[in-house]
Parts: C-alpha cells; sequence; structure tokens
C-alpha cells in the first residue's frame, strides 16, 4: 500500500509541478519575445514527456539574453534545471581538448603535423582493413597518422558500433569495450593508456587522411597531452584550459560536494503502450553504477578526451566566449589568434567537399565542414573555403547536449538535457531564433 | 482489510446478480443509432492530421479507415511497407497488431461463456490446479512480506487485467516481479505455453486478485484456458469461429508465407547514434529508421511461434479487423451472420469492475488513462465530462495499431503505422475528429 501511495504522491507532484510550470509560463510570456520563441519550440519536448526537462543559454554581444529551463534535471532528486546544473557533455569534450592541443602547438610542444608514433610508437605499425570490412585484404599504412588526422577524424580510426561505428570493426571495438561510453562510469579495459595499448592491435577502417570517420581519435589526441605533459589527462586539461577559463565546474570526476548539483541521465523508454494519449518517454538510464545518477561520478572510469567531460552550462559558456571574443580571457590574450582561428577553418580533405559528415550522420549532415573538434554549417550554396560561407560553428554530446557559435551576429548558445543517445536536435531552429 | 474484502465481496454478488437480469431478463437489440451522416470535409482533417507526419518523415506510412453498417465512411491509405520500397500500403497491408488480439481473444472467452462451457466467476485453478494458492508481493516488490491470495483467480480477473499478474518492464510490468518475468522470459516464444504457465505460477502476484488493474499476460492465460477447453490450438478455434466464417484471411499469429510481401517493416525514430538514410527516389526527409522490436529482426517476425500469443502474437490487416470490430460494434453479427448473442456481445462493453475507480490504471498508464474503465477485453474511453457515457471503446498495438468503436453511433475505425516503440498513440485525435464530423439532424 504504501509504494501505491508513494506513486499517487508521485503523480500529485506531477501535477503540482504542472501548475508551477504554467506559473512559470506566465513569467515566460512577460520576459523576451526571443525568450518565447525558444519556449515555443523547446517546451512541447518536456509537454509531450520526451525529456523529462531542459536548460537554454544564450549570449548575444556578450552579454546573457536568454535563460530559459523547463521540467527537472533529475525528477527524483527534483533538481531544476539551471545554468549551474552539472551535465554530462560528452563529446562536447572534444572541443576543450583541441583547445588544449592547439595551447600546446603555441607552446612549441607539439606540431600538428607530428607523426603520432612520435609519442606512442605501436602507431608505426597498425594496419588497415579498408571499409572495415574483415573480409578485405589488409593494407599497410599508406603514411603516417598526424595529430592533425586524429582532431579531424580523418585518421582512419572509427568509434565501437554503440556510439557512431558503422563497419565490422566498430563491432570489435563494442565487444572489446573500446572507448564505450559505458567504460566512463567503469572501465572494464582499465586506464586511458590501456585502452590505446588495445587500439593499436586492431586495423584503421580507412587509410589515413581519406574519409572523415567520427572516431576515438581525439581520445588518443588526449594520450598524447598526458605523454606531452607527462601528466594524467585530467591535470593536463586543467592546466592548459580549464583554470586559465576559470572554468570550475567542468570534471572528469566531479567532487563530492557538488553531487547534489548533478543532473541525472535518461535514455529512451521503450515500453508499449496500447491506449490512446501523451506518455513518459524516457526512463532512467539503466546502465550506470548502482547508486549514480549520471556519469562523472565514478573513478573507476578512464580518461576520455573524447567525451568524458561534465560541466556546467555557465562554465561552457566560459569557452565559447574565448572563441567568439579573438581567444581572450577578458583582455588578456589567451592563445595567439592565428592558432585559434584554425578552428574556424576547415580542416578536411578537400576532396570530401561539404559530404564528409554524411558517412557517418547521414544526410542531414550535408553542407557541413569540420575543423578539430568542432563541426562547420555551411550557408546555402556556400563554399567551405570561404570563412564568409561558414553558417555557424557547432558541436553536440551523445546526451543531447549541444552548442553552436553564431561568429557574424556575436551569438552563441548552449542547450543541456540528458538523454542518451541524442533523439531531439533542435540545433539548427535555435541558430535562427536568435538571429 | 477484512471489512474490506467482505464489502468486495458483497459488491460482487451484487454485480452477479446484476449480470443474470443482462443475461437473461433484457433483450439488447442494437446499442447503437441504425443511420448516421458525416461530414466529409472534416473527416479529411485525419488525413491533414496524417500527412503532417508522414511528410516529416516521422512515420513510415499509415492506414486509416472508418467504416459503419457495413459501409467505408472514410479511408486514407499512404505509403510503402517498407521506406524506398514499391508496395503500396493498403486495406491488405500486414501489420503486427500485437496486444489488440487481446479482444479477440476475449470475445472467444465470451462465446464460450455462450455455450455454457465456461462461466465468468470460474476459478482459473478450475483448468491449471497450479495456479490454486498463489503468493502476492504487493506492487510486484520482493522486499516486503508476502501475502497469501485472498480470493482466487477467475475468469473476470483475467478479461480484465485485474488478476495480480504482470508483464516484464517493456510491457509496463510493475515492480520487481516484472524483472523476474523478464529474466526467466515468461510468455516468451522459447517454452511451449504449459511451460510458461508452470513458470507463472511460481511468480508472485503482484497485487491481490481483483483488487487492482495491472497490464498483463492474463489474455495468454485466456488463450491457455481455450484450448484445453476447446482440445484445440487457439490460433485454430479463433480460425473456426471468428476469421474464417468472417472472411479475415490475413489474421494469424503468423504471416503466411507467400502473404509476406504484404508485410509492413518496423521504424524508429532517427538518434545521433543511428541516424536516417536518404531513399533514393523520396522526396521525403525520413527521421525514422528500421529497427528490431525486442531485439528481432525483421525475417524473425510473422514465423510459426511455439504457441498463439493471444496476448501479443497476432497478425492482421485493417480490412480484416474491421469486420472483426464491425461484428462487436453490431452486438455479435456480421454480414448477417451471428457470431456471438447479442447479450454476451454487450458484455465487451460493460464496466466489469465497477468496485475499481478511475484511479485504477494510474498505476499502470498514468495521467494518459484518465476517464478509463475496463470491460470485456476492451477499454472504454468515458466522456471527459464526468458522466458515465462511453466515449469509445478500444484497444492498442505494441507497434501503434489502433482500433476503437464509438460509443454513440458504434463507427468503427483504425489506425495502424509501425512504429516501434509506439509513439503516434493518435486514436483519440482521430476519433475525435470522427466525432465532430458527425451531422446531427
Amino acid at each position: 500500500m504504501s509504494k501505491r501511495d508513494t506513486l499517487r504522491q508521485a503523480f500529485f507532484a506531477l501535477l503540482l509541478a504542472t501548475i508551477v510550470h504554467a506559473s512559470k509560463a506566465d513569467d515566460v510570456a512577460v520576459l523576451s519575445p526571443m525568450t518565447q520563441e525558444y519556449a515555443n519550440l523547446l517546451n512541447p519536448m518536456v509537454d509531450e514527456q520526451l525529456i523529462p526537462g531542459y536548460y537554454l543559454s544564450v549570449y548575444k554581444n556578450g552579454q546573457q539574453v536568454v535563460d530559459l529551463s523547463l521540467g527537472f534535471a533529475d525528477e527524483e532528486a527534483n533538481l531544476l534545471p539551471g545554468q549551474d546544473v552539472l551535465y554530462f557533455i560528452a563529446s562536447m569534450t572534444k572541443p576543450i581538448v583541441s583547445l588544449a592541443t592547439l595551447k600546446l602547438v603555441e607552446q612549441g610542444q607539439l606540431n600538428l603535423t607530428d607523426p603520432v608514433k612520435q609519442f606512442i610508437p605501436e602507431f608505426a605499425n597498425v594496419l588497415v582493413v579498408p571499409e572495415g570490412d574483415l573480409d578485405n585484404p589488409t593494407e599497410e599504412l599508406g603514411r603516417d597518422i598526424t595529430i592533425h588526422d586524429l582532431l579531424t577524424h580523418t585518421s582512419g580510426l572509427t568509434y565501437s558500433q554503440d556510439i557512431t561505428g558503422r563497419e565490422e570493426i566498430a563491432k570489435v571495438y563494442a565487444d572489446l569495450g573500446l572507448f564505450a561510453i559505458d567504460g566512463l562510469a567503469e572501465s572494464k579495459l582499465g586506464s586511458l593508456a590501456d585502452h590505446v595499448e588495445q587500439l593499436v592491435q586492431l586495423p584503421l577502417v580507412f587509410q589515413p587522411g581519406e574519409v572523415f570517420v567520427y572516431s576515438v581519435g581525439i581520445d588518443v589526441v588526449g594520450r598524447v597531452l598526458e605523454i606531452v605533459t607527462g601528466k594524467p589527462l585530467d591535470i593536463a586539461i586543467a592546466e592548459l584550459v580549464l583554470k586559465p577559463l576559470a572554468m570550475t565546474d567542468t570534471h572528469f570526476t566531479i567532487p563530492e560536494a557538488k553531487r547534489g548539483r548533478l543532473a541525472a541521465m535518461y535514455s529512451p523508454r521503450v515500453a508499449t503502450y496500447p491506449i490512446p494519449g501523451v506518455y513518459r518517454r524516457y526512463q532512467p538510464y539503466q546502465n550506470l553504477p548502482k547508486g549514480h545518477q549520471n556519469f562523472g561520478v565514478s573513478e573507476a572510469g578512464y580518461l576520455s578526451g573524447g567525451a568524458g567531460l561534465v560541466s556546467t552550462a555557465r562554465d561552457y559558456a566560459k569557452l565559447l566566449a574565448v572563441m567568439s571574443n579573438g581567444f581572450r580571457v577578458g583582455q588578456k590574450q589567451y592563445l595567439s589568434p592565428q592558432i585559434g582561428n584554425q578552428l574556424f577553418r576547415n580542416q578536411l580533405p578537400a576532396v570530401l567537399e561539404d559530404e564528409g559528415l554524411v558517412y557517418n550522420f547521414g544526410p542531414s549532415a550535408n553542407k557541413t565542414g569540420f575543423s578539430y573538434g568542432l563541426g562547420i554549417r555551411l550557408i546555402e550554396d556556400g563554399n567551405l573555403t570561404r570563412s564568409d560561407d561558414h553558417d555557424y560553428y557547432f558541436w553536440a554530446g551523445a546526451a543531447n547536449t549541444g552548442f553552436w557559435i553564431d561568429l557574424k551576429n556575436d551569438v552563441y548558445g548552449i542547450f543541456m538535457t540528458q538523454h542518451l543517445p541524442t533523439q531531439y536536435d533542435r540545433t539548427a531552429e535555435m541558430v535562427e531564433i536568435a538571429r | 482489510m477484512d471489512s474490506r474484502n467482505v464489502n468486495a465481496a458483497k459488491c460482487r454478488r451484487v454485480i452477479r446478480s446484476l449480470f443474470i437480469v443482462v443475461l437473461f431478463g433484457v433483450s439488447v437489440p442494437s446499442l447503437f443509432a441504425e443511420t448516421v451522416e458525416y461530414d466529409q470535409a472534416k473527416l479529411a482533417e485525419i488525413k491533414v492530421l496524417l500527412d503532417g507526419l508522414y511528410e516529416k518523415g516521422q512515420i513510415p506510412n499509415y492506414a486509416v479507415e472508418i467504416r459503419k453498417n457495413g459501409k467505408s465512411v472514410y479511408a486514407a491509405y499512404r505509403g510503402d511497407t517498407e521506406l524506398g520500397g514499391s508496395v503500396p500500403v493498403g486495406p491488405d497491408t500486414i501489420f503486427w497488431v500485437a496486444s489488440m488480439g487481446k479482444p479477440i481473444v476475449s470475445s472467444a472467452v465470451l462465446k464460450l461463456i455462450q455455450d455454457g462451457d465456461l462461466s465468468l466467476d470460474d476459478p482459473l485453478s478450475k483448468f491449471f490446479p497450479q495456479f490454486e494458492s498463489m503468493v502476492v508481493a504487493p506492487m510486484g516488490d520482493l522486499d516486503v512480506p508476502f501475502e497469501i491470495a485472498r480470493a482466487p483467480i477467475t475468469i473476470r480477473n483475467l478479461l480484465t487485467h485485474t488478476s495480480g499478474f504482470t508483464y516484464n518492464p517493456l510491457v509496463l510490468g510493475l515492480g520487481d516481479v516484472a524483472y523476474q518475468y523478464a529474466e526467466l522470459e515468461v510468455m516468451s516464444q522459447k517454452f511451449s505455453l504449459a511451460e510458461n504457465l508452470e513458470m507463472l505460477a511460481q511468480i508472485p502476484l503482484v497485487a491481490q486478485p481483483g483488487a487492482s488493474f495491472n497490464y498483463s499476460v492474463s489474455v495468454d492465460v485466456l488463450g491457455a484456458i481455450i484450448e484445453k477447453v476447446t482440445g484445440k490450438r487457439l490460433g485454430e478455434y479463433l480460425d473456426e469461429i471468428f476469421f474464417k466464417p468472417m472472411g479475415m484471411t490475413d489474421t494469424a499469429f503468423r504471416v503466411r508465407p507467400e502473404a509476406r510481401k504484404r508485410f509492413a517493416r518496423f521504424y524508429t525514430p532517427e538518434s545521433l547514434r543511428n541516424p536516417a538514410s536518404t531513399i533514393a527516389g523520396s522526396e521525403i526527409e525520413w527521421q525514422i529508421v528500421e529497427t528490431a522490436p525486442f531485439g528481432l529482426p525483421y525475417d524473425g517476425w510473422g514465423q510459426a511461434p511455439t504457441f498463439d500469443s493471444g496476448g501479443g502474437g497476432l497478425y492482421s490487416t485493417a480490412q480484416d479487423f474491421l469486420k472483426y470490430a464491425e461484428m462487436v460494434a453490431n452486438g455479435g453479427v456480421l454480414n448477417d451472420v451471428r457470431y456471438l448473442s447479442a447479450e454476451i456481445a454487450a458484455i465487451h462493453f460493460q464496466d466489469l469492475m465497477p468496485e475499481l475507480g478511475l484511479e485504477a490504471f494510474e498505476v499502470a498508464f498514468g495521467e494518459a488513462a484518465q476517464y478509463m474503465k475496463f470491460g470485456g477485453g476492451f477499454g472504454i474511453k468515458l466522456e471527459e465530462d464526468g458522466s458515465d457515457r462511453a466515449d469509445y471503446y478500444f484497444w492498442g498495438g505494441a507497434a501503434n495499431t489502433f482500433f476503437w468503436i464509438d460509443g454513440q453511433d458504434g463507427n468503427v475505425g483504425v489506425f495502424f503505422t509501425h512504429i516501434w516503440p509506439p509513439r503516434y498513440n493518435l486514436s483519440d485525435q482521430i476519433e475525435a475528429l470522427v466525432d465532430g464530423a458527425r451531422i446531427v439532424k
């Protein structure tokens, strides 16, 4: 009986929450028309119970102009979404590690053209199985893999089938748990170094520099950073990026004291539902260690430069501010624009034109280029070589977080929710609303 | 607790005597008005609704049709059985209608009641003694003290999902017990029906029989009772009493090999992990990708089953299912052939557990189940004006198939597409459009 009462209470709490939201919606109405437009776009996802809640932050000319949320960041703990709520940002780690790499380039400790084997000798001997199909004859490396290849996903490495890997070898990654998402909480393979040691035993799926294959490349960069700096990746990233940018809420493993601000992870609820109407289409993510509401709690994972970070919208905005502001932190130059601006140039082989990302992300990813950890969306009939034709820069995390930088309009925005895998990407519409 | 039970028992006795009145005292010629007309322009809104989803690439196809008095009132079919395929979806496209088998099995139980082979309050243990003394884990929680079942599970309980059985978590199962169902794979095709029953009898119930609604394997248990009573396989019996005489040639627990080209594939929303691909020759930007419900790839669906699962194993078409719905709506008659007596057919629409309030459905279905009651194998959606009038009688299937019978004029409707898990539970909206199109004279 008591459990049923709990359920009933939960039901009433939900009703109450709806009422609170209703009054909150009234507040929104007196806010800016832009905020209202964002609410019109995003609120239905919560109202239709696709996700438990979201947070959106938009900045224009360096000032926050939208601070919008609805629902819950953790339903069980009654945690409301906000700019100081910690979210697992997954692949939004990649731009941070890319920036750290450029910082090392500036310090003269590394060149983007350096072959990876200079740091991890086993990369000299990896083989290639074209298209990742184990039936194809094995080839030797046509040329060495470089840091540039790793940062642009053109190294020939791939991802586990659980993420975006689509080749036969991606299945081998999955079977081994190689750079698996769930390994971030509990690694089957051990440390970052152990993962790399396993990775070099497997063949590449394409020759380096040929095809954009979304990959563990930036995880390998993470290992290179460890080797170059002589420090574990979390320390290296903290020193190269997080501390200089005052990103105080960005962690691979959050301190215990911040646990109460950590959002819960959700995933699609796969269930039959034989009656009409709207019902809850998400459920708590099932693959975390017992008692953990999200990634970023456990020390038993590996340090992932590709996907390991937990951050807040307020913190991530600091990164986007630096990138939008000529790589200055306040008045101080953090990174030379000459090096930093590499992030705003298409770094993919010209032969891929603007179709490179379609291989992994489907037809909606056409008209897109890629720099270092950052996608480049083109305007209609645009050309990637002309920076004037770049509509906006963006990337997203596997748990449905995303950001964009609209340099021409001096706008950037961050969207946070926790739904693994991403099913509700509204970036294109969000970019338009701020214009 | 004791006084409550006495009340419940008293209540049941009263209801039973009411039934006797219904069964023998009153004749039920026709529940619904004979003639009715609809505004075709308003009905066309149905197509607008579904075209919106189709053209945005959110559903692969759709089949929708409304019938009244043996005539099609409205029909719209669009898309192919497969994205990029060349077999258009039509009245004869085969869908996995899954839980929509439940009302059909319930109709067969009612037929056996009519024939005197069963009665509503027969205990399950009369047919399967292993269910004689059951243990109850309240709310399916294995960490609280178990109770002894205080009442036998009856046919009435099985028809209304008040047996105390549950389902695995993928089918809205309750508590730890649902995970036991999943681990042991209870009511799966891995085992024979007899083996499944053996396992089921050894797992605690999640509630006292008759005390609450829990969506469950109950209808598979009814299937087992039918097999026991008739000595026939469930599919064979349904063929004999309903499918063959009504001409429901594509309704079965399998897809005939020669019919397979008409069997629609399954789709799920795209994700970053699983992006949609371009379909050659299609102008639509698809936002869905083919999927394998319950992990079973397309080729595995429609194969001959180990046992005929009345709860979830049925395949059918729009034209077939509409025949069944019309037979029920017409008080047991289709094309001048009587399949059920009017009195028996009326039980489909009667609240068989009136002592359960509207909140009984919250646990299984949440908020969306407001205004819901349960009849003889049919969900009853009440009008939302607080009255007891039925808006419609209905049920749906796991891969986004729905049917309904209007409560006012008895028109019948189906809406089928194959999205897994179901996402476009639109029967309420479509039914409301039909209601709105009815011309009141």
